[in-house]
Protein backbone atom coordinates (compact mmCIF):
# COMPACT_ATOMS: atom_id res chain seq x y z
CA UNK A 1 0.00 0.00 0.00
CA UNK A 2 1.24 3.59 -1.16
CA UNK A 3 1.84 5.66 1.57
CA UNK A 4 -0.62 8.38 1.78
CA UNK A 5 0.50 11.85 0.88
CA UNK A 6 1.14 14.42 4.29
CA UNK A 7 -0.63 17.36 3.45
CA UNK A 8 0.50 20.57 5.10
CA UNK A 9 -1.48 23.79 6.33
CA UNK A 10 -1.69 25.90 3.10
CA UNK A 11 0.85 29.16 2.71
CA UNK A 12 0.74 32.16 0.99
CA UNK A 13 4.02 31.84 -0.43
CA UNK A 14 6.34 28.44 -0.87
CA UNK A 15 10.19 29.24 -1.53
CA UNK A 16 12.09 26.78 -3.26
CA UNK A 17 15.73 26.76 -1.90
CA UNK A 18 17.19 27.39 1.12
CA UNK A 19 20.18 29.98 -0.24
CA UNK A 20 20.98 33.25 -0.81
CA UNK A 21 17.98 34.21 -2.76
CA UNK A 22 15.28 31.67 -1.10
CA UNK A 23 16.27 33.36 2.58
CA UNK A 24 16.22 36.61 1.31
CA UNK A 25 13.23 35.89 -0.83
CA UNK A 26 11.35 34.29 2.70
CA UNK A 27 12.45 37.73 5.37
CA UNK A 28 11.12 39.91 2.56
CA UNK A 29 7.76 38.30 2.20
CA UNK A 30 7.52 37.78 6.33
CA UNK A 31 8.43 41.57 6.57
CA UNK A 32 5.31 42.14 4.04
CA UNK A 33 2.76 39.70 7.01
CA UNK A 34 2.89 36.61 4.55
CA UNK A 35 2.84 32.75 5.26
CA UNK A 36 6.26 31.51 4.16
CA UNK A 37 7.46 27.57 3.99
CA UNK A 38 10.81 27.38 2.45
CA UNK A 39 11.46 23.98 1.13
CA UNK A 40 14.83 22.67 0.51
CA UNK A 41 16.49 19.05 -0.39
CA UNK A 42 19.71 19.51 1.49
CA UNK A 43 20.34 18.61 5.05
CA UNK A 44 20.29 22.49 6.02
CA UNK A 45 20.15 25.91 5.37
CA UNK A 46 22.68 28.13 3.00
CA UNK A 47 22.53 27.14 -1.00
CA UNK A 48 25.74 26.29 -2.12
CA UNK A 49 27.50 29.69 -1.32
CA UNK A 50 27.10 29.29 2.12
CA UNK A 51 26.39 25.90 2.71
CA UNK A 52 27.30 25.02 6.07
CA UNK A 53 26.78 28.67 7.44
CA UNK A 54 24.78 27.38 10.90
CA UNK A 55 27.76 25.18 12.57
CA UNK A 56 30.84 26.97 10.52
CA UNK A 57 33.60 25.24 10.36
CA UNK A 58 37.13 26.58 9.48
CA UNK A 59 35.34 27.98 6.37
CA UNK A 60 35.34 31.76 5.46
CA UNK A 61 31.91 33.45 4.54
CA UNK A 62 31.18 36.54 2.59
CA UNK A 63 30.30 39.30 4.83
CA UNK A 64 26.58 39.48 4.20
CA UNK A 65 26.07 35.39 4.95
CA UNK A 66 25.79 35.58 8.52
CA UNK A 67 23.74 38.10 9.23
CA UNK A 68 21.11 37.03 6.35
CA UNK A 69 21.28 33.22 7.65
CA UNK A 70 20.46 34.81 11.30
CA UNK A 71 17.71 36.91 9.71
CA UNK A 72 15.84 34.04 7.77
CA UNK A 73 16.06 31.75 10.94
CA UNK A 74 14.57 34.49 12.83
CA UNK A 75 11.85 35.91 10.43
CA UNK A 76 9.01 33.07 11.19
CA UNK A 77 9.15 31.70 7.88
CA UNK A 78 8.49 27.59 8.14
CA UNK A 79 11.92 25.29 7.08
CA UNK A 80 11.56 21.90 5.69
CA UNK A 81 14.82 20.63 5.18
CA UNK A 82 15.80 17.31 3.28
CA UNK A 83 12.56 18.28 0.72
CA UNK A 84 13.07 17.64 -2.66
CA UNK A 85 10.34 19.17 -4.55
CA UNK A 86 9.04 17.17 -7.72
CA UNK A 87 6.13 18.36 -9.05
CA UNK A 88 3.26 21.41 -9.20
CA UNK A 89 -0.12 20.15 -9.12
CA UNK A 90 -2.35 23.23 -10.23
CA UNK A 91 -1.65 25.36 -6.78
CA UNK A 92 -0.20 22.55 -5.37
CA UNK A 93 3.48 21.72 -4.84
CA UNK A 94 4.38 17.97 -4.78
CA UNK A 95 7.52 17.07 -2.57
CA UNK A 96 9.29 14.42 -0.67
CA UNK A 97 11.04 13.89 2.78
CA UNK A 98 12.46 10.54 3.07
CA UNK A 99 10.42 8.69 1.41
CA UNK A 100 7.13 10.38 2.43
CA UNK A 101 5.01 12.73 -0.27
CA UNK A 102 4.16 15.64 0.67
CA UNK A 103 1.35 18.38 -0.86
CA UNK A 104 1.85 21.85 0.41
CA UNK A 105 -0.98 24.45 -1.25
CA UNK A 106 0.39 27.72 -1.96
CA UNK A 107 -0.90 31.21 -3.22
CA UNK A 108 2.37 31.76 -4.84
CA UNK A 109 5.68 29.67 -5.79
CA UNK A 110 9.06 31.40 -5.71
CA UNK A 111 11.66 29.03 -7.24
CA UNK A 112 15.14 29.87 -6.43
CA UNK A 113 16.65 26.46 -7.14
CA UNK A 114 20.12 27.87 -7.34
CA UNK A 115 22.53 26.48 -9.72
CA UNK A 116 24.63 23.00 -10.63
CA UNK A 117 28.20 22.40 -12.22
CA UNK A 118 28.46 22.30 -15.80
CA UNK A 119 28.97 19.01 -16.84
CA UNK A 120 32.06 17.81 -17.70
CA UNK A 121 32.77 15.56 -20.39
CA UNK A 122 35.86 13.48 -21.01
CA UNK A 123 37.75 10.23 -20.72
CA UNK A 124 37.10 8.44 -17.66
CA UNK A 125 35.29 10.72 -15.83
CA UNK A 126 33.00 8.37 -14.57
CA UNK A 127 35.47 6.33 -12.53
CA UNK A 128 35.16 6.71 -8.44
CA UNK A 129 37.89 8.76 -7.17
CA UNK A 130 36.40 11.61 -9.73
CA UNK A 131 34.75 14.21 -8.55
CA UNK A 132 33.87 17.47 -9.10
CA UNK A 133 35.42 21.02 -7.37
CA UNK A 134 32.12 21.85 -6.13
CA UNK A 135 31.88 18.97 -4.49
CA UNK A 136 34.95 19.18 -2.88
CA UNK A 137 33.85 22.42 -1.95
CA UNK A 138 30.95 20.58 -0.25
CA UNK A 139 32.38 18.04 1.62
CA UNK A 140 34.26 20.94 3.27
CA UNK A 141 31.21 22.71 4.37
CA UNK A 142 28.82 20.42 4.83
CA UNK A 143 30.77 17.68 6.50
CA UNK A 144 34.15 18.66 7.02
CA UNK A 145 36.44 16.10 5.05
CA UNK A 146 38.81 17.34 2.89
CA UNK A 147 40.87 14.68 0.37
CA UNK A 148 43.20 12.50 2.75
CA UNK A 149 45.70 11.40 -0.30
CA UNK A 150 47.13 12.79 -3.46
CA UNK A 151 44.44 15.02 -5.51
CA UNK A 152 44.08 17.78 -8.03
CA UNK A 153 41.92 20.18 -9.71
CA UNK A 154 41.37 20.44 -12.92
CA UNK A 155 39.24 22.89 -15.18
CA UNK A 156 38.17 26.73 -15.19
CA UNK A 157 36.20 29.01 -13.08
CA UNK A 158 36.01 31.09 -9.85
CA UNK A 159 35.27 28.45 -7.62
CA UNK A 160 37.97 26.07 -8.42
CA UNK A 161 40.46 28.73 -7.05
CA UNK A 162 37.63 29.22 -4.38
CA UNK A 163 37.55 26.30 -3.60
CA UNK A 164 41.73 25.15 -3.75
CA UNK A 165 41.92 28.10 -1.48
CA UNK A 166 39.47 26.99 1.23
CA UNK A 167 41.11 23.85 1.00
CA UNK A 168 44.31 24.87 1.16
CA UNK A 169 42.97 26.76 4.72
CA UNK A 170 42.10 23.83 6.13
CA UNK A 171 45.02 22.24 5.56
CA UNK A 172 44.92 20.12 2.28
CA UNK A 173 46.83 21.14 -0.51
CA UNK A 174 46.55 20.05 -4.03
CA UNK A 175 48.90 18.73 -5.91
CA UNK A 176 48.25 20.62 -8.82
CA UNK A 177 46.09 22.67 -10.05
CA UNK A 178 45.03 21.88 -14.31
CA UNK A 179 44.15 25.46 -15.89
CA UNK A 180 42.07 24.67 -19.24
CA UNK A 181 41.61 28.43 -19.47
CA UNK A 182 42.78 28.46 -23.53
CA UNK A 183 45.75 30.72 -24.69
CA UNK A 184 44.51 34.57 -25.40
CA UNK A 185 41.31 34.05 -23.65
CA UNK A 186 42.01 36.66 -21.24
CA UNK A 187 42.99 39.19 -23.48
CA UNK A 188 39.87 38.27 -25.83
CA UNK A 189 37.85 38.66 -22.42
CA UNK A 190 39.12 42.40 -21.97
CA UNK A 191 36.76 43.83 -24.17
CA UNK A 192 33.88 43.44 -21.82
CA UNK A 193 36.58 44.64 -18.42
CA UNK A 194 35.04 48.27 -18.44
CA UNK A 195 31.58 46.75 -17.01
CA UNK A 196 33.94 45.61 -14.00
CA UNK A 197 33.60 49.38 -12.49
CA UNK A 198 29.88 48.15 -12.23
CA UNK A 199 31.00 45.74 -9.32
CA UNK A 200 34.58 46.82 -7.97
CA UNK A 201 34.41 44.19 -5.55
CA UNK A 202 33.91 41.73 -7.83
CA UNK A 203 36.68 42.38 -9.26
CA UNK A 204 38.91 43.30 -6.45
CA UNK A 205 37.41 39.17 -4.97
CA UNK A 206 39.40 37.72 -8.27
CA UNK A 207 42.45 39.63 -8.10
CA UNK A 208 42.83 38.87 -4.55
CA UNK A 209 42.28 35.55 -4.92
CA UNK A 210 44.56 34.90 -7.96
CA UNK A 211 47.48 36.50 -5.70
CA UNK A 212 46.78 34.09 -2.73
CA UNK A 213 47.08 31.14 -5.12
CA UNK A 214 50.21 32.55 -5.87
CA UNK A 215 51.21 32.68 -3.03
CA UNK A 216 50.64 29.35 -1.60
CA UNK A 217 53.12 28.03 -4.61
CA UNK A 218 50.66 25.61 -5.78
CA UNK A 219 51.61 24.04 -9.18
CA UNK A 220 49.56 25.85 -11.82
CA UNK A 221 49.63 24.24 -15.97
CA UNK A 222 48.32 26.16 -18.03
CA UNK A 223 46.52 25.87 -21.24
CA UNK A 224 45.79 22.26 -21.09
CA UNK A 225 44.34 20.11 -23.30
CA UNK A 226 43.35 16.35 -23.90
CA UNK A 227 42.05 15.65 -20.16
CA UNK A 228 41.97 12.26 -19.15
CA UNK A 229 41.32 10.50 -16.06
CA UNK A 230 43.65 6.81 -15.84
CA UNK A 231 42.76 4.06 -13.91
CA UNK A 232 40.50 0.58 -14.92
CA UNK A 233 38.19 0.42 -11.30
CA UNK A 234 38.82 4.06 -9.98
CA UNK A 235 40.94 6.69 -10.72
CA UNK A 236 45.02 6.63 -10.46
CA UNK A 237 45.55 9.96 -12.03
CA UNK A 238 45.27 12.98 -14.63
CA UNK A 239 47.10 12.63 -18.00
CA UNK A 240 47.00 15.96 -19.86
CA UNK A 241 49.44 18.38 -22.68
CA UNK A 242 50.25 21.60 -21.23
CA UNK A 243 52.62 24.08 -22.90
CA UNK A 244 53.30 21.36 -26.40
CA UNK A 245 54.50 18.67 -23.26
CA UNK A 246 52.37 15.58 -22.05
CA UNK A 247 51.89 15.38 -18.59
CA UNK A 248 50.73 12.39 -15.98
CA UNK A 249 50.34 13.06 -12.75
CA UNK A 250 49.50 10.48 -10.28
CA UNK A 251 46.42 10.88 -7.63
CA UNK A 252 43.48 8.86 -6.01
CA UNK A 253 41.27 11.89 -6.58
CA UNK A 254 40.93 13.96 -9.67
CA UNK A 255 38.23 17.23 -8.88
CA UNK A 256 36.73 18.52 -12.19
CA UNK A 257 34.98 21.68 -13.16
CA UNK A 258 34.29 24.12 -15.91
CA UNK A 259 31.86 26.63 -14.46
CA UNK A 260 28.41 27.02 -13.00
CA UNK A 261 24.75 26.57 -14.81
CA UNK A 262 21.08 27.56 -13.45
CA UNK A 263 19.85 24.37 -11.77
CA UNK A 264 15.84 25.36 -13.98
CA UNK A 265 15.23 21.49 -14.11
CA UNK A 266 12.65 21.85 -11.74
CA UNK A 267 11.09 25.24 -13.54
CA UNK A 268 11.45 23.34 -17.05
CA UNK A 269 9.42 20.67 -15.34
CA UNK A 270 6.81 23.60 -14.35
CA UNK A 271 6.53 24.69 -18.03
CA UNK A 272 8.37 27.73 -16.97
CA UNK A 273 9.60 29.30 -20.55
CA UNK A 274 13.37 29.27 -21.12
CA UNK A 275 15.68 30.69 -23.99
CA UNK A 276 19.83 29.77 -25.32
CA UNK A 277 22.12 32.29 -24.57
CA UNK A 278 24.40 32.16 -26.93
CA UNK A 279 27.07 34.35 -24.41
CA UNK A 280 27.01 32.32 -21.47
CA UNK A 281 26.65 28.75 -23.45
CA UNK A 282 23.58 27.55 -21.76
CA UNK A 283 19.65 28.34 -21.17
CA UNK A 284 18.52 31.32 -18.90
CA UNK A 285 14.70 31.37 -17.61
CA UNK A 286 12.91 34.18 -19.47
CA UNK A 287 11.07 35.98 -16.81
CA UNK A 288 10.06 39.98 -16.29
CA UNK A 289 12.38 42.71 -14.35
CA UNK A 290 10.53 41.90 -11.67
CA UNK A 291 11.73 38.03 -11.82
CA UNK A 292 7.89 36.59 -12.88
CA UNK A 293 8.46 33.36 -14.69
CA UNK A 294 6.39 32.74 -18.12
CA UNK A 295 4.22 30.59 -15.88
CA UNK A 296 1.02 32.98 -14.03
CA UNK A 297 1.94 32.60 -10.00
CA UNK A 298 5.35 31.60 -10.32
CA UNK A 299 9.09 33.74 -9.74
CA UNK A 300 12.02 33.06 -10.39
CA UNK A 301 15.26 34.42 -8.19
CA UNK A 302 18.98 33.86 -7.97
CA UNK A 303 20.89 31.63 -9.74
CA UNK A 304 18.05 29.64 -11.20
CA UNK A 305 17.29 31.62 -13.64
CA UNK A 306 20.61 32.95 -14.64
CA UNK A 307 24.30 33.09 -13.12
CA UNK A 308 24.64 36.07 -11.10
CA UNK A 309 26.38 35.38 -7.97
CA UNK A 310 25.10 34.92 -3.94
CA UNK A 311 25.24 38.72 -3.69
CA UNK A 312 22.60 39.37 -6.79
CA UNK A 313 20.68 35.86 -5.58
CA UNK A 314 19.70 38.22 -2.75
CA UNK A 315 18.50 41.13 -4.52
CA UNK A 316 16.14 38.93 -6.69
CA UNK A 317 15.09 37.52 -4.15
CA UNK A 318 14.20 40.55 -2.84
CA UNK A 319 12.51 41.62 -6.08
CA UNK A 320 10.54 38.28 -6.19
CA UNK A 321 9.14 38.77 -2.78
CA UNK A 322 8.23 42.85 -3.65
CA UNK A 323 6.44 41.64 -6.38
CA UNK A 324 4.44 38.75 -4.97
CA UNK A 325 3.30 41.01 -1.57
CA UNK A 326 2.09 43.50 -4.48
CA UNK A 327 0.15 40.87 -6.23
CA UNK A 328 -1.43 39.14 -3.23
CA UNK A 329 -2.20 42.67 -1.77
CA UNK A 330 0.08 42.85 1.17
CA UNK A 331 1.67 45.87 -0.56
CA UNK A 332 0.37 49.09 -2.16
CA UNK A 333 1.68 49.95 -5.95
CA UNK A 334 3.43 52.71 -4.22
CA UNK A 335 5.33 50.70 -1.60
CA UNK A 336 6.13 48.07 -4.56
CA UNK A 337 7.72 50.74 -7.23
CA UNK A 338 9.42 52.33 -4.23
CA UNK A 339 11.05 49.11 -3.42
CA UNK A 340 11.56 48.01 -6.22
CA UNK A 341 13.19 50.84 -7.91
CA UNK A 342 16.45 50.41 -6.28
CA UNK A 343 16.92 46.67 -6.31
CA UNK A 344 16.92 47.20 -10.28
CA UNK A 345 19.13 49.72 -10.52
CA UNK A 346 21.76 47.97 -8.89
CA UNK A 347 20.93 44.84 -9.98
CA UNK A 348 21.55 46.23 -13.73
CA UNK A 349 24.74 48.11 -12.26
CA UNK A 350 26.27 44.67 -11.13
CA UNK A 351 25.22 42.81 -13.96
CA UNK A 352 27.23 44.62 -16.08
CA UNK A 353 30.31 43.55 -14.47
CA UNK A 354 29.36 39.63 -15.32
CA UNK A 355 30.29 39.91 -18.87
CA UNK A 356 33.72 39.71 -18.18
CA UNK A 357 33.53 36.80 -15.97
CA UNK A 358 31.23 35.21 -18.39
CA UNK A 359 33.14 35.36 -21.28
CA UNK A 360 36.97 34.69 -19.44
CA UNK A 361 35.28 31.71 -17.75
CA UNK A 362 33.64 30.23 -21.10
CA UNK A 363 33.23 26.24 -20.95
CA UNK A 364 36.34 24.32 -21.82
CA UNK A 365 35.56 20.87 -21.29
CA UNK A 366 32.30 20.66 -22.96
CA UNK A 367 31.46 17.60 -25.00
CA UNK A 368 31.79 19.20 -28.38
CA UNK A 369 35.59 18.13 -28.84
CA UNK A 370 35.67 15.33 -25.95
CA UNK A 371 37.10 12.09 -27.42
CA UNK A 372 34.43 9.62 -29.11
CA UNK A 373 34.92 7.14 -26.03
CA UNK A 374 34.02 9.60 -23.06
CA UNK A 375 30.47 9.09 -21.44
CA UNK A 376 28.27 11.75 -22.13
CA UNK A 377 25.03 10.41 -20.52
CA UNK A 378 26.47 9.17 -17.22
CA UNK A 379 23.20 7.44 -16.58
CA UNK A 380 22.34 5.78 -19.58
CA UNK A 381 26.12 5.34 -20.47
CA UNK A 382 25.91 6.88 -23.87
CA UNK A 383 29.60 7.77 -25.52
CA UNK A 384 29.72 10.75 -27.02
CA UNK A 385 30.10 8.69 -30.53
CA UNK A 386 27.01 7.46 -30.31
CA UNK A 387 25.82 11.03 -30.25
CA UNK A 388 27.85 12.12 -33.24
CA UNK A 389 26.64 9.29 -35.08
CA UNK A 390 22.95 10.43 -34.46
CA UNK A 391 23.47 13.69 -35.49
CA UNK A 392 25.34 12.01 -39.25
CA UNK A 393 21.68 10.65 -39.34
CA UNK A 394 20.19 13.72 -39.81
CA UNK A 395 19.35 14.40 -35.67
CA UNK A 396 19.28 18.57 -35.39
CA UNK A 397 17.91 18.91 -31.97
CA UNK A 398 18.24 17.44 -28.19
CA UNK A 399 15.03 15.66 -28.52
CA UNK A 400 15.53 13.67 -31.61
CA UNK A 401 19.29 12.74 -30.27
CA UNK A 402 17.45 11.56 -27.05
CA UNK A 403 15.00 9.72 -28.89
CA UNK A 404 17.73 7.88 -30.91
CA UNK A 405 20.19 7.17 -28.27
CA UNK A 406 18.38 7.02 -24.82
CA UNK A 407 20.70 10.28 -23.60
CA UNK A 408 18.58 12.02 -20.62
CA UNK A 409 16.45 9.17 -19.91
CA UNK A 410 18.27 8.33 -17.06
CA UNK A 411 17.81 8.72 -13.38
CA UNK A 412 19.35 12.42 -13.95
CA UNK A 413 16.97 12.87 -16.14
CA UNK A 414 19.19 15.32 -18.28
CA UNK A 415 20.59 17.38 -15.49
CA UNK A 416 23.98 16.39 -16.16
CA UNK A 417 23.98 15.82 -20.32
CA UNK A 418 21.73 18.25 -21.76
CA UNK A 419 24.03 20.76 -21.87
CA UNK A 420 27.03 18.35 -23.38
CA UNK A 421 24.34 17.23 -26.33
CA UNK A 422 23.58 21.16 -27.08
CA UNK A 423 27.55 21.64 -27.20
CA UNK A 424 28.26 18.68 -29.43
CA UNK A 425 25.07 19.30 -31.90
CA UNK A 426 26.38 23.12 -31.75
CA UNK A 427 30.03 21.65 -32.75
CA UNK A 428 28.93 19.45 -35.27
CA UNK A 429 26.00 21.27 -37.39
CA UNK A 430 27.08 24.92 -36.20
CA UNK A 431 25.01 27.21 -34.27
CA UNK A 432 22.72 27.80 -37.16
CA UNK A 433 21.52 24.59 -37.69
CA UNK A 434 21.13 23.28 -34.16
CA UNK A 435 17.62 23.33 -32.92
CA UNK A 436 18.41 24.83 -29.05
CA UNK A 437 14.87 23.89 -28.12
CA UNK A 438 15.06 21.74 -24.79
CA UNK A 439 14.13 18.09 -24.38
CA UNK A 440 10.42 18.07 -23.43
CA UNK A 441 10.54 17.08 -19.46
CA UNK A 442 7.60 15.84 -17.91
CA UNK A 443 7.21 16.21 -13.81
CA UNK A 444 8.28 14.47 -11.85
CA UNK A 445 11.45 16.25 -11.32
CA UNK A 446 13.15 13.09 -10.37
CA UNK A 447 12.90 9.64 -9.90
CA UNK A 448 10.31 8.78 -8.26
CA UNK A 449 9.04 4.87 -6.87
CA UNK A 450 5.38 4.39 -7.79
CA UNK A 451 4.41 4.10 -4.20
CA UNK A 452 5.59 8.17 -4.10
CA UNK A 453 3.56 8.68 -7.81
CA UNK A 454 0.58 6.82 -6.04
CA UNK A 455 0.90 9.07 -2.62
CA UNK A 456 0.83 11.84 -4.90
CA UNK A 457 -2.76 11.61 -6.25
CA UNK A 458 -5.27 13.00 -3.65
CA UNK A 459 -8.26 11.72 -6.13
CA UNK A 460 -8.61 15.39 -8.02
CA UNK A 461 -6.02 16.66 -11.06
CA UNK A 462 -3.30 15.30 -11.77
CA UNK A 463 0.31 15.39 -11.42
CA UNK A 464 2.24 18.04 -13.04
CA UNK A 465 2.18 19.99 -15.83
CA UNK A 466 1.81 19.61 -19.59
CA UNK A 467 3.15 22.18 -20.59
CA UNK B 1 40.15 9.59 -0.51
CA UNK B 2 38.82 11.93 2.03
CA UNK B 3 39.55 12.62 5.84
CA UNK B 4 37.51 14.06 8.69
CA UNK B 5 38.67 17.38 10.27
CA UNK B 6 36.66 16.66 13.18
CA UNK B 7 38.34 15.26 16.39
CA UNK B 8 38.24 11.19 15.94
CA UNK B 9 36.47 10.71 19.66
CA UNK B 10 33.39 12.41 17.97
CA UNK B 11 32.91 10.39 15.68
CA UNK B 12 29.89 8.66 17.93
CA UNK B 13 27.63 7.13 15.80
CA UNK B 14 27.66 4.14 13.90
CA UNK B 15 26.35 3.36 10.31
CA UNK B 16 26.10 -0.46 9.25
CA UNK B 17 27.24 -0.58 4.91
CA UNK B 18 27.05 -4.07 4.06
CA UNK B 19 26.57 -5.81 6.73
CA UNK B 20 29.79 -3.59 8.36
CA UNK B 21 29.70 -1.22 11.41
CA UNK B 22 31.47 2.08 10.29
CA UNK B 23 32.14 5.27 12.68
CA UNK B 24 29.86 8.31 11.55
CA UNK B 25 30.60 12.30 12.96
CA UNK B 26 27.09 13.94 13.62
CA UNK B 27 26.47 16.39 10.56
CA UNK B 28 28.31 14.74 7.65
CA UNK B 29 26.40 13.21 5.21
CA UNK B 30 26.05 9.76 3.94
CA UNK B 31 28.10 9.69 1.33
CA UNK B 32 31.15 11.88 3.06
CA UNK B 33 31.67 9.30 5.34
CA UNK B 34 31.32 6.37 2.60
CA UNK B 35 33.62 8.19 1.05
CA UNK B 36 35.64 8.92 3.97
CA UNK B 37 35.84 4.75 4.69
CA UNK B 38 37.04 4.57 1.21
CA UNK B 39 33.61 2.84 0.73
CA UNK B 40 33.57 2.69 -3.34
CA UNK B 41 32.14 2.39 -5.62
CA UNK B 42 28.90 2.85 -4.03
CA UNK B 43 26.49 1.23 -6.88
CA UNK B 44 27.35 -0.35 -10.30
CA UNK B 45 25.51 1.16 -13.35
CA UNK B 46 23.46 -1.77 -15.27
CA UNK B 47 26.33 -2.90 -17.18
CA UNK B 48 28.38 -3.53 -13.87
CA UNK B 49 30.75 -0.13 -14.10
CA UNK B 50 31.53 0.97 -10.85
CA UNK B 51 30.33 4.43 -9.43
CA UNK B 52 30.70 6.64 -6.44
CA UNK B 53 29.57 10.29 -5.43
CA UNK B 54 30.41 12.95 -7.83
CA UNK B 55 28.45 16.18 -7.49
CA UNK B 56 28.09 15.97 -3.73
CA UNK B 57 25.00 18.04 -4.26
CA UNK B 58 22.14 16.43 -5.31
CA UNK B 59 22.22 16.65 -9.16
CA UNK B 60 23.90 13.67 -10.85
CA UNK B 61 22.36 10.89 -9.07
CA UNK B 62 25.85 8.60 -9.05
CA UNK B 63 25.56 8.42 -5.28
CA UNK B 64 22.42 6.52 -4.66
CA UNK B 65 22.42 3.92 -1.75
CA UNK B 66 19.62 1.31 -0.50
CA UNK B 67 19.35 3.02 2.80
CA UNK B 68 16.72 1.14 6.08
CA UNK B 69 15.42 -0.20 3.00
CA UNK B 70 14.31 2.45 0.77
CA UNK B 71 16.11 2.24 -2.87
CA UNK B 72 17.61 5.05 -5.01
CA UNK B 73 18.32 7.50 -1.85
CA UNK B 74 20.68 10.10 -2.74
CA UNK B 75 23.56 9.53 0.15
CA UNK B 76 24.87 13.25 -0.73
CA UNK B 77 21.52 14.76 0.28
CA UNK B 78 21.34 12.59 3.56
CA UNK B 79 22.89 13.50 6.79
CA UNK B 80 23.81 9.94 9.17
CA UNK B 81 21.42 8.94 12.03
CA UNK B 82 22.86 6.55 14.71
CA UNK B 83 21.98 2.89 13.17
CA UNK B 84 21.40 3.22 9.65
CA UNK B 85 21.56 0.27 7.40
CA UNK B 86 22.99 1.01 4.00
CA UNK B 87 23.45 -1.43 1.33
CA UNK B 88 25.55 -0.89 -1.51
CA UNK B 89 24.41 -4.14 -3.92
CA UNK B 90 27.43 -4.44 -5.80
CA UNK B 91 27.60 -7.80 -7.57
CA UNK B 92 31.44 -9.44 -7.28
C1 LIG C 1 28.70 23.34 -5.96
C2 LIG C 1 28.64 24.85 -6.00
C3 LIG C 1 29.37 25.61 -5.09
C4 LIG C 1 29.33 27.00 -5.12
N1 LIG C 1 30.07 27.69 -4.22
C5 LIG C 1 30.14 29.05 -4.32
C6 LIG C 1 30.99 29.82 -3.45
O1 LIG C 1 31.65 29.27 -2.57
N2 LIG C 1 31.03 31.15 -3.62
C7 LIG C 1 30.30 31.78 -4.59
O2 LIG C 1 30.38 33.01 -4.72
N3 LIG C 1 29.47 31.09 -5.40
C8 LIG C 1 29.39 29.74 -5.30
N4 LIG C 1 28.57 29.04 -6.15
C9 LIG C 1 27.71 29.76 -7.09
C10 LIG C 1 26.27 29.82 -6.53
O3 LIG C 1 25.40 29.70 -7.62
C11 LIG C 1 26.06 31.10 -5.73
O4 LIG C 1 26.01 32.19 -6.62
C12 LIG C 1 24.82 31.13 -4.84
O5 LIG C 1 24.85 30.02 -3.98
C13 LIG C 1 23.51 31.20 -5.59
O6 LIG C 1 22.48 31.40 -4.67
P1 LIG C 1 20.98 30.89 -4.92
O7 LIG C 1 20.20 31.26 -3.72
O8 LIG C 1 20.52 31.37 -6.23
O9 LIG C 1 21.07 29.30 -5.03
P2 LIG C 1 21.79 28.17 -4.18
O10 LIG C 1 22.70 28.74 -3.19
O11 LIG C 1 22.32 27.21 -5.17
O12 LIG C 1 20.57 27.49 -3.38
C14 LIG C 1 19.59 26.73 -4.03
C15 LIG C 1 19.04 25.70 -3.07
O13 LIG C 1 17.90 25.07 -3.64
C16 LIG C 1 17.99 23.68 -3.45
N5 LIG C 1 17.18 22.98 -4.47
C17 LIG C 1 17.43 22.87 -5.79
N6 LIG C 1 16.47 22.14 -6.39
C18 LIG C 1 15.58 21.78 -5.42
C19 LIG C 1 14.37 21.02 -5.41
N7 LIG C 1 13.87 20.48 -6.54
N8 LIG C 1 13.73 20.84 -4.23
C20 LIG C 1 14.22 21.38 -3.09
N9 LIG C 1 15.36 22.11 -3.04
C21 LIG C 1 16.03 22.31 -4.19
C22 LIG C 1 19.48 23.43 -3.57
O14 LIG C 1 19.86 22.18 -3.05
C23 LIG C 1 20.04 24.60 -2.77
O15 LIG C 1 20.07 24.32 -1.40
C24 LIG C 1 28.55 27.64 -6.10
C25 LIG C 1 27.81 26.90 -7.02
C26 LIG C 1 27.85 25.51 -6.98
C27 LIG C 1 27.05 24.71 -7.97
S1 LIG D 1 26.65 12.79 -5.59
FE1 LIG D 1 25.54 13.73 -7.20
S2 LIG D 1 23.51 13.44 -6.50
FE2 LIG D 1 24.64 12.73 -4.83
Amino acid sequence: MPEFARVDPATDVAIIGAGPAGMAAAIEARRHGLGVTVLDDQPAIGGQILRGISHPRRVHYEDWGLPLATAFQQCGAEHVRGASVWARDGETLVYGVEGQTCRLRARAVILATGSMERPVVLPGHTLPGVVTVGALQALLKGSATVPSGRFVLAGNGPLLLLTALQLLEAGAAPLAIVDTMPRRRFRSSLRHAPGLVGDPALAMSGIKLLARIRAARVPVFRHATDLRVLGADRAAGLAFRSNGREHQIEANLVALHDGVVPNDQLAVSFGCASHWNAETQCYAMTTTDEVRASVPGIWLAGDAAAISGGYLATLTGKLAACDVAHELGAMTAKAHGEAVAPLLAERHRRLRARRFVDALYAPTLSAAKADGTALLCRCEEVPVSRIRAAIAQGATGTRQVKAATRCGMGPCQGRQCTLSLVSVLAEELGAAVTDFSRPSLRTPGRPITVAELAASHTGQGHTGSDA
Amino acid sequence: MLRSLLDPADARLTITVDGRSFDAHPGETVAACLMRHDLVPSRQTPTGQPRAPYCLMGACFECTVELDGRTNVQACLTPVRDGMVICRNLRA
